[in-house]
């Protein structure tokens, strides 16, 4: 009788070993001190215009995505009436408006260039209210999206537009681009 | 007999202890709007043992609007991180349109990062997994989609600092022009 207690206790000393051991190494998970945490804010935005129909583009020729679809006054600093859409931050806190855009596609694409036009090679750029006389920023794909408007605030609005400048082509085939505006919270 | 029952005991608390720890809390509670709290999320002070600790968001001085599409939260803040480590949090996406739409939800490099952030190398973009990447949304419809942040063991230390954004996109968007929703994500590696 008294080796069966023995016998028993030892069984259970056993199982109560291995449960321990069993459980040890979930209570030493090695990413118990990371933390995370949030900002309580929404990111939001609207665009005015969505679209441009260019329609069929002539070589060697400059577009303008403006209110009037002319080329504001060169000799003057970019207004708000030449302005051709207005993005709205509609979020609870102040954004970073970015924009980027992709090369065309269609046949035998267009490729964007920030400093020339060439064969199948144009120049796509924007600009916003008051910026200087005669500049235009132009994209590349290649290139990280560019900062249309720092620290817009909840409910600001910023109006832009956008010029074309087309090079020669090689192909007669449809292209389209798609331009990209997004928000974040400020840095 | 009483060694008997003194080792039942330990074993029964033993067992109770461990079955307690197998089904931890979630690690974050989905985002509410209407909510008027306005501190933000606090550093728990006793980190969840095998999941990072998380905070619910909520939105602090203006509801948002119903009709108009939103993410949230504009940046999500991780301390301490280093190899092996995991965090997740969710993205709330808000479908303010009247059709039910669906949205691309991407990993996406940062064009420019804040003050001691540096821009996060290539590879962390094997490190994020995304749980639903083209959520749909019915009309009016809020949804939380995860994201998580998984960092290999044997991967080196980025920047003591880093930054990436999740972008959210309507993919429904047709016109040369379309709108992407960022938020911004900075880790801090353990000791920076």
């Amino acid at each position: 009788m008294k080796n069966r207690r023995i016998k028993l206790a030892a069984t259970l000393a056993s199982i109560l070993a291995l449960t321990i051991v069993w459980a040890t190494p979930a209570f030493a998970a090695d990413s118990a001190d990371v933390t995370v945490t949030a900002t309580p804010t929404y990111i939001a935005l609207t665009n005015s215009e969505a679209t441009w129909a260019l329609g069929t583009v002539a070589a060697s020729t400059t577009y303008w995505w403006t209110a009037d679809g002319n080329e504001p006054d060169p000799n003057e600093t970019y207004e708000a009436a030449d302005m051709k859409s207005t993005i709205t931050n509609t979020g609870s806190a102040a954004e970073d408006i970015d924009i980027e855009a992709t090369d065309f596609t269609g046949g035998v694409g267009w490729t964007l260039d920030d400093a020339a036009v060439d064969a199948d090679q144009v120049m796509l750029g924007w600009q916003i209210t008051g910026g200087s006389t005669g500049t235009i920023n132009y994209m590349e794909s290649a290139d990280a999206a560019a900062e249309l408007k720092d620290d817009l605030a909840s409910s600001g609005t910023v109006k832009w537009m956008m010029q074309l400048k087309t090079g020669t082509f090689t192909d007669g085939d449809a292209k389209s681009c798609t331009v990209t505006v997004s928000a974040r919270a400020h840095s | 007999m009483r060694i008997l029952v003194i080792s039942l005991v330990i074993l029964a608390m033993t067992l109770t202890g461990c079955v307690g720890y197998s089904e931890p809390e979630p690690s974050y509670t989905p985002y509410e709007p209407p909510v008027d709290t306005v501190e933000p999320a606090p550093v728990p002070e006793t980190p969840e043992p095998a999941t990072p600790a998380s905070e619910p968001t909520t939105i602090d001085d203006q509801k948002p609007p119903d009709n108009i599409t939103w993410v949230s939260p504009g940046k999500v803040m991780i301390g301490n991180f280093h190899a092996g480590a995991r965090a997740e949090y969710p993205v709330t996406i808000h479908n303010g349109k009247d059709t039910t739409t669906e949205f691309l939800v991407y990993y996406k490099q940062p064009s420019s990062v804040g003050e001691e952030y540096g821009k996060a190398p290539s590879v962390v973009q094997d490190w994020v997994v995304i749980i639903d990447s083209t959520p749909v949304l019915e009309p009016r419809e809020t949804k939380d989609i995860l994201v998580v942040l998984e960092m290999p063991e044997s991967a080196k230390d980025p920047e003591p600092k880093w930054e990436f954004w999740i972008a959210v996109k309507d993919n429904s968007q047709t016109g040369l022009i379309q709108t992407e929703l960022c938020v911004r994500w900075l880790v801090a590696m353990r000791g920076s």
